[in-house]
């Protein structure tokens, strides 16, 4: 009897051979923890870390230094050196008491140090992590002339700061979540409490906390699942993604939820309606004219990168006659000699045009020229010239191209330049019939859509008394 | 940021669209001298039709028309009738292809076979419909935005190519009024007002017999107003004897725009403004019939919709044989045979039966 109690309150009492063996088993010969035997008051103990997660001199300034605690000359308790320890000598720390040696095995990996006192039960862990990351700087998509240069990082705690110091009001809040079962990603969804929709906020939180995914390295990866959650095909993208602290928190004023994910400088807003992708921080910060009219100019790139090829094709090959006259000989000079139809013409040339794309933003930045040249001098002057394409062609594709990229948001850009072959074919098959309907395919499928219940495009949203934004 | 619920605004573009699409083109029968008065003159007793079915709806606390249908003549004769109705519908939905169809071939492709062009185009009706009448809604108010963009661009080139003589719209009521009144209640009174009785079967989810009355009504004006101007353009440009015997007035109009030789052809301008709308009206009457058959035979309404949509196009392809003959059925037949008895006749003796079998105060 006597025996077995003694086994038991020796387990509960970390002997510190115990604990070692314990970090041993569980760490493995990993090279990067620290353990450390320090002296704690009049008791031995041990201190261990990552030192991956954390920089020495931090250790040495704000742990080692306060562990000797040398002003208690009268002996002490163990349980008294472990409150003085808490109370006075780490107070401006973050620190926490466990028992359970699994949780403390977490908290190490996590970046916190562990300090064990010979024979008691309880594990004093400080918050020690002191991680590099890149300091704040300017985003490198989402660029704005006026307006602030700050972007965020990949450090969710210096994002959560970019947020918090832009909104001075108790209201903010952050959710912690954590995703991926085996990296144990911290994810924070923020938002200002009281503004938002309950019952958006309880689909997100219920999205988050059921997610089994292994690993999560970027928020696109939550944009995903988020995106996948709805029902039916989505063909637009359906969230909102900002590498811009104004834009985001812009966004939660109009009752939206930030989604931030340590490890990403892509900080998400949902619901989205599809506006949000013609919208640039900039408009707000210019003459209101300017804004307004540089978000209709984007509306209508838009518009015309999806239909312009596919309009040529559909007037040159079926409707001749709705083109003038002029124009149309213009055009039929140009083609002659030309040996394929215009269908193949602009497939040829808009693929060529990916293929550049592709390479112009995968290859390191030292080729880059290279393919400028290639691509301006060889493909665009000396196609024409060869007689392969025509020069309206060389037109019609450039300037696709171009206004695809005028939307603020590369993603949208990205993802809506795929229906643009779409259109293509349809309107090489059945001419502008083909164009009509695909394009109604598009507006049926843009107003169908809905965030997180909120409708994707409502034009005339604005005017519902009942709508409280 | 708040959850969807159906905005009245994009109820009211709803029933606009829906009255607009294809009689913009179709809608005024041009039998009679002065075509644009029909339309005026229609409103008034339309106004009727708002009177008649919001009754039917207060009556019921805002019943669909389904339901009420089987409350007002019991279990199988009420069934009966939401059969008919749901026939009816799909009849109307595949009517509006044809026409629409028609269009197309004369305007746009002239070789290209009919099955292909009606195929694709109930493929997307059937999309439409699936995703319910609030993303139909949203997508009328899209619909109208552009539609009339189309018909102030069409109304200034006219101008601009100085094709509107203002002469043109005499003699002034050279037969008298009576003509005028006498195709306002044989054709416009019927079709586009009388079809809005469709919207009974969603009313429900659409805000009521409240909602119905007022957001109609709004509708029914614009409508009206929209309808007499695009007639008075057509009037204006064409004249009022080459308006007779054209078949779509609005296309030919569109053809004497020329702006200084570079904007000449206009027509698939109009030819786009009834594609879409034939596309939104087809998707409202194919929902409600998808709604009608699934209550009776108890499937659900999703599984519903391709199947019915290829009905509907294999039905505008067979209904008749050739255009001409189209056009005569749309404009006789059909306004005697379905159209009155089942927006008039039928709505009037459920009202009756239901005021008789649940008289006020009694348990609903």
């Amino acid at each position: 009897m006597s025996t077995e109690e003694q086994s038991l309150t020796g387990e509960q009492m970390n002997s510190l051979e115990k604990v070692k063996k314990q970090l041993k088993q569980v760490f493995g010969e990993t090279t990067d923890l620290a353990v450390e035997p320090v002296d704690v008051g009049q008791y031995k103990g041990l201190m261990c870390y990552l030192t991956t997660m954390t920089n020495s001199a931090f250790i040495m300034e704000h742990v080692v230094k306060k562990l000797a605690m040398s002003e208690h000359k009268e002996p002490i308790s163990k349980e008294e050196t472990f409150q003085q320890l808490e109370i006075s000598a780490y107070s401006g720390l973050s620190h926490q008491t466990l028992q359970n040696i699994d949780d403390v095995m977490f908290k190490i990996v996590l970046g916190n140090a562990a300090i064990f006192i010979e024979g008691c039960a309880q594990v004093l862990v400080l918050d020690v992590r002191t991680l590099n990351s890149r300091s704040i700087e300017e985003p490198s998509t989402q660029n704005v002339v006026r307006g602030p240069k700050e972007g965020f990082t990949e450090s969710a705690d210096t994002n959560m700061s970019l947020i918090r110091r832009r909104f001075n009001n108790v209201k903010l809040r952050f959710e912690k979540y954590e995703l991926g079962y085996l990296t144990h990603t911290a994810v924070y969804m923020a938002y200002l409490d009281g503004e938002v929709d309950e019952e958006i906020l309880k689909q997100v939180r219920e999205t988050l906390s059921s997610s089994h995914i292994d690993s999560l390295f970027d928020s696109g990866r939550i944009e995903e699942m988020f995106h996948s959650k709805g029902k039916g095909i989505q063909l637009f993208p359906t969230v909102y993604s900002s590498e811009r602290p104004d834009a985001v928190c812009s966004c939660m004023i109009n009752k939206r939820i930030a989604i931030i994910v340590d490890g990403s400088p892509f900080v998400l807003i949902v619901p989205t309606i599809f506006p949000d992708f013609f919208q640039s921080p900039e408009d707000e910060y210019q003459w209101v004219v300017i804004g307004v009219f540089s978000r209709w100019l984007r509306y209508f790139a838009f518009v015309l990168s999806l239909i312009v090829p596919a309009l040529y094709i559909a007037v040159t090959s079926y409707h001749q006659e709705l083109i003038p006259s002029v124009l149309l000989t213009s055009i039929a000079a140009q083609r002659e000699g030309i040996p394929f139809p215009a269908s193949i013409e602009i497939l040829l040339m808009e693929i060529t045009f990916e293929i550049l794309r592709e390479a112009g933003t995968r290859m390191p930045r030292l080729v880059g020229p290279t393919i400028s040249i290639v691509g301006a001098l060889v493909l665009g002057e000396a196609t024409v010239q060869a007689g392969v394409v025509s020069n309206i062609n060389v037109i019609v594709v450039s300037l696709t191209a171009i206004s695809g990229f005028v939307a603020p948001i590369y993603t949208f850009g990205s993802k809506v330049r795929f229906f643009r072959f779409g259109l293509i074919l349809l309107s090489s098959l059945i001419g502008l019939y083909g164009l009509v309907l695909g394009c109604c395919l598009l507006m049926v499928q843009l107003t169908r859509i809905e965030s997180f219940g909120v409708p994707y495009m409502s034009l005339f949203s604005r005017w519902d008394k009942r709508r409280v934004t | 940021m708040t959850p969807s619920k159906v905005n009245p605004v994009d109820t009211f573009t709803l029933q606009l669209v829906f009255l607009l699409s294809t009689s913009i083109i179709f809608g005024t029968p041009s039998v009679v001298p002065d075509s644009w008065l029909v339309g005026l003159v229609a409103f008034f007793p339309a106004c009727l039709f708002i009177v008649l079915y919001s009754a039917m709806l207060s009556s019921q606390h805002d019943l669909g028309l389904y339901p009420m249908l089987e409350k007002a003549w019991g279990k199988i004769a009420g069934k009966m009738f939401v059969l008919l109705y749901a026939i009816y519908f799909l009849y109307i939905a595949a009517r509006n292809i044809r026409d629409m169809i028609e269009l197309v071939m004369s305007a746009l492709l002239r070789i290209t076979p009919v099955p292909i062009l009606t195929s694709l185009f109930i493929m997307l009706i059937a999309y439409t419909a699936l995703g319910g009448i609030k993303a139909i809604a949203r997508f009328a108010s899209l619909i109208l935005c552009i539609v009339l963009l189309m018909l102030v661009t069409l109304a200034v080139f006219l101008m601009f190519s100085s094709s509107i003589i203002l002469e043109q719209m005499l003699p002034f009521l050279s037969k008298g009024m009576w003509p005028v009144i006498q195709s306002a209640f044989t054709h416009s009174l019927w079709f586009p007002y009388g079809e809005i009785i469709v919207f009974l079967v969603f009313q429900p989810e659409l805000g009521g017999a409240k909602g119905f009355r007022k957001i109609t009504l709004y509708a029914f004006i614009s409508a009206c107003i929209i309808l007499t101007i695009s007639d008075l353009l057509q009037i204006w440009s064409l004249g009022i004897e080459s308006k007779k015997y054209s078949v779509f007035a609005l296309l030919d109009a569109a053809r004497l725009i020329n702006i200084a030789n570079i904007i000449t052809r206009m027509d698939a301008v109009v030819a786009l403004i009834i594609i879409f709308g034939t596309l939104l009206k087809c998707s409202v009457f194919l929902f409600a019939c998808t709604e009608g058959i699934a209550r009776i035979f108890k499937v659900k309404t999703g599984k519903l919709t391709f199947p019915l949509a290829l009905v509907a196009g294999a039905f505008s392809i067979l209904v008749t044989r050739n255009s001409a003959e189209h056009v005569t059925e749309g404009l006789k037949y059909v306004i005697y045979t379905m159209h009155i008895p089942l927006q008039l006749l039928v709505p009037l003796l459920t009202l009756i039966l239901l005021r008789i079998r649940y008289r006020k105060g009694a348990a609903t």
